[in-house]
């Protein structure tokens, strides 16, 4: 469904922490602030602790600052591949047996991959504390998968893709609006990577890949719930703290060049069920002060069904069945993206007319009073709601460390975004919603191919 | 208040049975020199947390489950309003009344609902399952009034604006042209419909192109009328309230509301078969077949409840479960592979799932079957049974982490007519489930040989193998799948 994909787009925005009312309308609640304790170990992991004793449950996350940005050219999806692979054994820990026992303890496990990081997590009774830690130490130190283990797991992923990518109505959207908007920049291909590619793995890279990034000088563990902190950092120490140090972290990753003209592409296929239009502009890195204001905008353009794209082209005109803006914060520069999907027999054309009006309006004019406290409202809503348990807890401490390197700002994000005032949306309209910075794709079903047989700017998967 | 009953005693229990557990692990492995785990520490007590409960005049229970944590405050009611309610040929009028709810009262247009919930960053909406139908809340604390204000106007005073039933309908047409194209929509659609024909719970809760045309605003309003009624209904208030202030905004708010007769639904009359049915949606544009195998489950009051629970563990209802083993990590065929038990007041539904590229649609197919049928053979094993219990029974903190993992649990209990005794009981219960009454179950209850399969995908690429294994199968081109007949047969023109 184009829903769940959108709300994972959305899922990459930056959270918002909070800070005292301003206007007489603003929410007058305060998100609990986060005590976070932290500790380095002398062979560079970042240990961070967030101590709550509601529950007899804890959080452990361990985020490798590696993503599919950092996937080396015809190993698209290794990062995601390699993920999988974590679950395949360590010296001390047989295949599955990490999962199994997190299973077994009652625990909810699993992991994520996206552009800039992989993410392992699980929660559990807190009795269990110290075992989590041991089996996490033994896969960082000593990851050790067989052959049988790597192929039959790469076929699983293969699965994975089609399940999301090549089966699924829209499923290819996400991969065609990064081919078009990214020329340079691997943010150009989705973390799951190409088909091709990882039929081309081996289990050298698999070895490659886990001595060069998986080192404790690249990755930092949350701890979050009922936990002693003290005791946390002696068993840390224990268990990671004779992992060797790796090498420096290669960063060489090619920038994305400034775009000079407006792209265009149009995509047919028998999986795209009606029109859509999406419309992206190139933004600066997640840590750039202007994000705050392009994310106020995003909450304006379709926070609800009040929000100006939902309530102009679903309610009103009834073009759409979805439509809004939205930043994708990234550790490299982003993008803002409208997005559209259209009812039957509407025309793409008219689609982009309004989504471009949209962007338009927030150049031309401020937007209202009423408006920017609704969307820094919402922000704290999002936030009150969002750090209920101590995974969410672990989540927003991590993400404030690994990808904006400023832990602080787990509880300073809410006061950066009281500060954005009118003239800031306006003035980042302006800077990044420019025609120049902007690519236009039209994904559109099979059926409004053309066709007389001219050529279509159609890409092949 | 809650009984003082300790969870310890069932944590310590598991932490015993997994060291019988890992023992079994450890001889199947290689016999490599391990390093031995870190033992766990002493498990901590812990108490399902306390809740109180009142029933208002008109017979509305009301809930109340404190949570002083975070600043919000999250009001769920639960009604006897789903699908299993809607009169023959109206598929979709329970989705239809829930979304329509909040798209009108006789004080607020459409606009006016959205404006105020956006504005303090809240939500408000409603929603249907299969027997109950949702209308929720949620708004940080310092909005309680406002909660509690938005969501009885929209459950006591909907409007149902006509020109808001053409934009939902519109909407919900082009909803479901997208979800015609989703193979896993079809699969999960046609299994229902196969399995119950024409009662109730085998309807798409969509609805289908043709009944959501038929939809009238009278419709929609006199299913609301007769099932938006507070007998039978539960109000869970959570979070940061204190109880005698909940119950008495609860009263304000819903004290008005008319009291109506608690809805039953006809016993289940489900068709009958002897053998496997196996039906396949062509989509031949398909690269994954969607794979389902079910039958009539169990119904929540059944005695069988908890063995079914760990049953289901044990077959697939946790990652390390024999379908992920036999499908996903033995011979890479899906990237998952699980099963399920849809537990109603009458007998829901049982099912399989899984799916896998075209060309091993009957290699997975035979696995299902085969894990089927293995647990109807041998007994489990102590070292496969001790970790599904204690995966049920250990998971208990974290169910209970935020007040709506607890409202859901006793939500759930409330709904089926079980109280604080059985929520406080449920964990000794799992633990005493057995391997003889996990095989019993399989043998009695599961009937894999008489189960209907679908498989959505592209039919010429596995039609033959299937054919020559199995024998008949029925294959309707998707474009020509019909929800609304027990054959999803549209008549012929």
């Amino acid at each position: 469904m184009p829903k769940a994909r959108i709300a994972r787009l959305a899922g990459l925005i930056l959270l918002a922490a909070t800070a005292p009312a301003l206007a007489a309308d603003a929410l007058k609640v305060t998100p609990p602030k986060l005590e976070v304790r932290e500790h380095k170990l002398a062979n560079g992991l970042d240990l961070l602790m967030y101590e709550d004793h509601s529950v007899p449950a804890a959080t452990v996350e361990v985020w490798y600052h590696v993503g599919s940005k950092d996937e080396k050219k015809g190993r698209s999806g290794f990062a995601h591949l390699f993920e999988h692979l974590m679950f395949k054994g360590s010296a001390n820990v047989g295949p599955e047996e990490h999962k199994n026992f997190i299973s077994s303890i009652g625990g909810r496990y699993n992991a994520t991959t996206d552009f800039d990081r992989t993410l392992y997590y699980q929660s559990f009774p807190s009795n269990y504390l110290e075992r989590v830690l041991w089996m996490e130490a033994d896969r960082m130190r000593s990851l050790d998968v067989s052959d049988e283990n790597f192929k039959s797991e790469r076929e699983v992923v293969k699965e994975e893709r089609r399940l999301r990518v090549e089966n699924p109505p829209f499923g290819r959207l996400f991969g065609v609006v990064l081919d078009k908007t990214f020329t340079t920049h691997p943010y150009r291909i989705e973390t799951i990577g190409s088909m091709a590619d990882l039929n081309a793995a081996t289990i050298q890279d698999v070895r490659d890949f886990h001595s060069t990034y998986y080192v404790p000088n690249n990755a930092t563990v949350v701890v979050s719930g009922d936990l002693n902190p003290e005791q946390t950092v002696q068993w840390v120490e224990k268990y990671f703290g004779s992992i060797p140090k790796g090498k420096p972290i290669p960063r060489d990753i090619p920038k994305e060049p400034a775009q000079k003209a407006e792209r265009r592409a149009v995509d047919y296929h028998p999986n795209t069920p009606l029109p859509a239009v999406v419309i992206t502009y190139h933004i600066p890195e997640a840590i750039h002060p202007d994000i705050y204001a392009l994310q106020v905008a995003g909450n304006i353009l379709s926070a609800g069904e009040s929000s100006r794209l939902y309530r102009r082209m679903i309610y009103e005109k009834q073009m759409a069945v979805a439509a809004g803006g939205q930043t994708i914060a990234l550790e490299d520069p982003g993008v803002f993206f409208f997005y559209s999907i259209l009812q039957p027999g509407q025309k793409p054309e008219d689609a982009e007319k309004e989504l471009l009006a949209a962007a338009d309006k927030l150049r031309g004019e401020p937007v209202s009073d009423a408006e920017l406290v609704k969307a820094k409202n919402q922000f704290i809503s999002e936030l009150v709601f969002g750090r209920q348990t101590a995974q969410d807890k672990a989540d927003a401490i991590g993400n404030a460390k690994v990808i904006l390197d400023d832990v602080t700002l787990v509880n300073r994000q809410v006061a950066e975004y009281q500060k954005v005032t009118a003239a800031d949306v306006q003035r980042v309209a302006r800077t990044y919603l420019t025609p120049e910075n902007r690519t236009v794709v039209y994904m559109l079903p099979e059926s409004m191919r053309p066709k007389t047989g001219e050529k279509s700017e159609e890409k092949k998967p | 208040m809650s009984t003082p009953r300790s969870w310890k005693t069932t944590l310590t229990a598991a932490g015993l049975l997994l060291a019988t557990a890992a023992a079994g692990l450890a001889q199947a492995a290689p016999a490599a020199k391990k390093a031995t785990p870190p033992p766990p520490a002493a498990a901590k007590e812990i108490h399902f947390p306390s809740f109180e409960q009142k029933t208002l005049p008109n017979g509305l229970r009301v809930v109340v489950i404190e949570q002083h944590e975070q600043p919000l405050v999250s009001l769920r009611l639960m009604m006897n309003a789903g699908k299993a309610y809607e009169p023959a040929g109206k598929a979709g009028l329970a989705e239809a009344t829930a979304s329509l709810v909040t798209k009108g009262t006789a004080t607020r247009n459409a606009q006016q609902l959205a404006e105020t919930i956006d504005f303090v960053g809240g939500n408000l909406g409603a929603s249907t399952g299969i027997e109950a139908a949702y209308a929720t809340a949620a708004v940080t604390a310092d909005q309680i009034d406002l909660g509690f204000d938005l969501l009885s106007d929209v459950v006591l005073h909907p409007s149902f604006p006509q020109d808001e039933l053409e934009r939902w309908r519109r909407q919900a047409l082009s909803g479901l042209q997208i979800d015609l194209q989703n193979a896993g929509y079809l699969a999960d659609n046609a299994l229902r419909k196969l399995i119950f024909g024409d009662y109730p719970y085998g309807r798409p809760t969509a609805g289908t192109a043709q009944s959501l045309a038929g939809l009238s605003r009278e419709d929609l309003a006199s299913f609301h009328q007769r099932f938006w009624v507070p007998g039978g209904a539960i109000l869970a208030v959570v979070g940061d309230v204190k109880p005698a202030d909940a119950f008495a905004r609860a009263e304000r708010a819903f004290g008005g509301w008319k009291k109506g007769d608690v809805a039953e639904l006809p016993a289940l009359n489900a068709p009958k078969s002897d053998k496997p049915r196996i039906v396949v949606i062509d989509k031949p544009d398909a690269v994954q077949t969607e794979i389902r195998l079910g039958q009539v489950g169990i119904a929540y009051r059944d005695p069988d409840l908890f063995t079914a629970e760990v049953y289901n563990v044990v077959l697939g209802g946790n990652p390390s479960a024999r379908l992920y083993e036999e499908i996903r990590r033995k011979r890479g065929l899906s990237y998952g592979a699980a099963s399920f038990f849809q537990q109603e007041t009458q007998p829901g539904f049982f099912e399989v799932s899984t799916f896998t590229k075209t060309e091993s649609t009957v290699d997975a197919l035979g696995l299902a079957f085969e894990v089927l049928h293995g647990l109807q053979e041998q007994p489990v094993s102590d070292a496969e049974l001790n970790p599904a219990k204690t995966f049920i029974t250990g998971g208990f903190p974290l169910d209970v982490e935020t007040a709506e993992g607890i409202a859901a649990r006793v939500l759930e209990a409330m709904h089926f007519g079980y109280g604080r005794e059985f929520l406080e009981s449920y964990d000794d219960r799992i633990s005493k489930v057995g391997a003889a009454d996990i095989q019993r179950f399989a043998r009695e209850r599961i009937h894999p040989d008489q189960m209907t399969v679908v498989l959505v995908g592209n039919a010429s690429g596995f039609l033959d193998p299937l054919k020559k294994k199995y024998g008949e199968v029925e294959v309707i081109p998707a474009a020509e799948v019909d929800f609304l007949r027990p054959d999803l047969r549209a008549p012929k023109p």
